[in-house]
């Protein structure tokens, strides 16, 4: 039952990285706020044009990693290189999708114009919006299934619109790392299948995609690769090789079990009976 | 009888009414402009105390013989970066703060005029507005001063929009964040002292928030509430100052009430039509408050 990787991840082959540079490259890196450290002894490589899940326990790091990544965040030791260069100077080429619920939902702009700000840098200072930066917002809200609504208050929108709009807005800045903090908590089943098939489709195209997640049972069927993060790398890899029981209990602590229901895997907390934890599948 | 052509024009023939409107339409669209993001980031009580600590300069820089504009733009600034800061370092909320450093260089406005008992007339205009009294030289620098940040707004419309929508996410795509905030703040602080000798210290928050409140009940497009805040902030501006100089009452208070009554009239026509089209035009509160 446990530490069984489905069937279908072992037919897929990792991308690797063949002649290119790593998208990401962080060595010995330890970080966090105030003196409390977040992340320890950090070292993870991921291959530019991989698809890779950031797995682990809430308050485990994942989004302080990706705060090292865009550079709002630098590491007390270590080193971090994003795209051949410094997080900060990377910016620009780095999407980014946050959280459900980041932003200010109730501010008086149109699903456009959020889309918009995802071409602002593009465009840099005092440049206003042009056809081609309209037609890109175009292009992106029709990708998400969202092109009727451009002039709709974002205000207006669902949980599950809300991150379609996120998404168009890293998709017309047409990065080359793609970044996104916990993108399906909240989300509905379609909006999920729909965003894992636009990934797939920027990673086809060279693009990296990075990802941090709860939903273990996503990890093995979406991702070339997955790094279990607690304060330290548990582990990282393709899902066949990393995926199991002695991974997940040291990224969850003892009490989880790894249970395969068909080709979907949960994190069963087996110390208090029937909680799942860890795990955004239902 | 006069007719009413007449009754509009005539108070124009004179100089200091031709002023008068040119600073109060100024003023009006500057507040306006700015209070679109005063109403939709919930800054009014920031305004609000940025104007009472503007007061501080005013009372120094008459007491010391200086500019008044100066020392007002001055300790208007100064307590926004204040704000800034000591919400950003110290354990304390931005509205913890500025209920301390506020009420703080008020009180220093108060002592410092309270040794200069035979001026304070001369400061009741500072503080409740007297636009009939408008020189040229203060027209000057509030148009230049307004004019200003207008430019500031207009150019960096994009950048300030996303900011105000998104910080986190602004950050992230490399925007210094920080430091347009802190433009924000100090171009509300220049508003505030650009406000002070037409609409007066103590009711400037209300030019900062109504007409923008009120654009925000007809429309949810933030460019056009503010263009749409300036238009009726121009409209009360105007008459608010027919109504001054016929009543011969305060012009700020005038002003205030005209807007006030906009707003209110808006108000009603809009719930009005919002309880005949039940499930249309729903969502079109403003907020209004901190």
């Amino acid at each position: 039952m446990s530490g069984r990787a489905p069937d279908g991840a072992e037919d897929r082959k990792p991308v690797l990285a063949t002649a290119t540079e790593p998208a990401i490259v962080m060595q010995d890196v330890t970080a966090g706020y105030r003196d409390h450290p977040a992340l320890e002894d950090v070292t993870l490589t991921v291959p530019t044009g991989a698809m890779m899940a950031i797995v682990g326990p809430n308050g485990g790091g994942k989004s302080t990693l990706l705060k090292l990544l865009l550079g709002l965040l630098a590491p007390w030791r270590g080193s971090v290189g994003v795209l051949g260069t410094e997080p900060a100077q990377a910016r620009a080429r780095i999407g980014y999708v946050p959280q459900t619920g980041s932003g200010d939902w109730s501010f008086p702009a149109t699903v456009g114009e959020v889309v918009m700000m995802g071409r602002y840098r593009r465009l840099g200072w005092l440049r206003r919006p042009g056809r081609r930066d309209w037609s890109a917002v175009e292009e992106a809200l029709d990708r998400v299934g969202m092109a009727d609504r451009r002039n709709r208050q974002v205000g207006e929108l669902s949980g599950g619109q809300q991150q379609r709009v996120f998404f168009a807005r890293a998709l017309v800045q047409e990065p080359e790392l793609l970044l996104l903090d916990e993108p399906l908590a909240g989300v509905d089943a379609l909006t999920e299948r729909d965003i894992y098939a636009l990934l797939r489709q920027l990673v086809d195209r060279g693009v990296t995609v990075l990802f941090t997640t709860h939903n273990l049972s996503t990890v093995a069927e979406q991702f070339d690769l997955v790094a279990f993060v607690n304060r330290r790398i548990v582990a990282s890899g393709p899902p066949s090789e990393v995926f199991g029981e002695q991974t997940l209990r040291a990224t969850y602590g003892p009490r989880m079990a790894l249970v395969q229901v068909g080709d979907r895997y949960y994190a069963i907390d087996v110390g208090s009976h029937g909680e799942t934890a860890g795990v955004g599948d239902a | 009888m006069p007719d009413l052509p007449h009754l509009l024009i005539d108070p124009f023939l004179f100089p200091f009414m031709q002023r008068a409107l040119a600073a109060t339409l100024i003023v009006g669209v500057l507040c306006a402009v700015v209070g679109a993001f005063v109403v939709w980031k919930g800054l009014s009580f920031v305004g609000d105390a940025l104007a009472h600590a503007s007061f501080a300069g005013v009372a120094i820089a008459f007491v010391a013989g200086q500019s008044i504009y100066l020392g007002a733009a001055v300790a208007a600034v100064a307590t926004a970066l204040s704000i800034t800061f000591l919400s950003r370092t110290a354990r304390i909320s931005s509205d913890t703060a500025i209920g301390v450093l506020f009420a703080f260089a008020f009180s220093l406005g108060i002592v410092v005029i309270s040794r200069v008992q035979n001026y304070t007339v001369d400061l009741f205009a500072y503080l409740f507005g007297n636009v009939l009294g408008v020189g040229v030289d203060d027209l000057v620098l509030i148009s230049t001063a307004g004019g200003l940040v207008l430019l500031v707004i207009v150019l960096l419309y994009k950048e300030l929009f996303f900011v105000a929508f998104d910080p986190v996410m602004a950050e992230a795509s490399g925007l210094p964040v920080g430091l347009l905030q802190y433009l924000l703040l100090a171009m509300i602080g220049v508003t505030v002292v650009v406000a002070m000798r037409a609409i007066g210290i103590v009711l400037v928050v209300a030019m900062l928030v109504t007409p923008a409140a009120t654009a925000s009940l007809l429309t949810r497009r933030f460019h056009r509430i503010m263009l749409l805040g300036a238009l009726l902030s121009a409209l009360a501006s105007i008459l608010g100052l027919y109504l001054s100089f016929y009543a011969n009452v305060a012009s700020g208070g005038a002003i205030v009430l005209v807007s006030t009554t906009i707003f209110l009239l808006v108000l009603g026509f809009t719930s009005v039509q919002a309880r005949l089209r039940p499930g249309a035009a729903s969502s079109g509160a403003a907020r209004t408050s901190t």
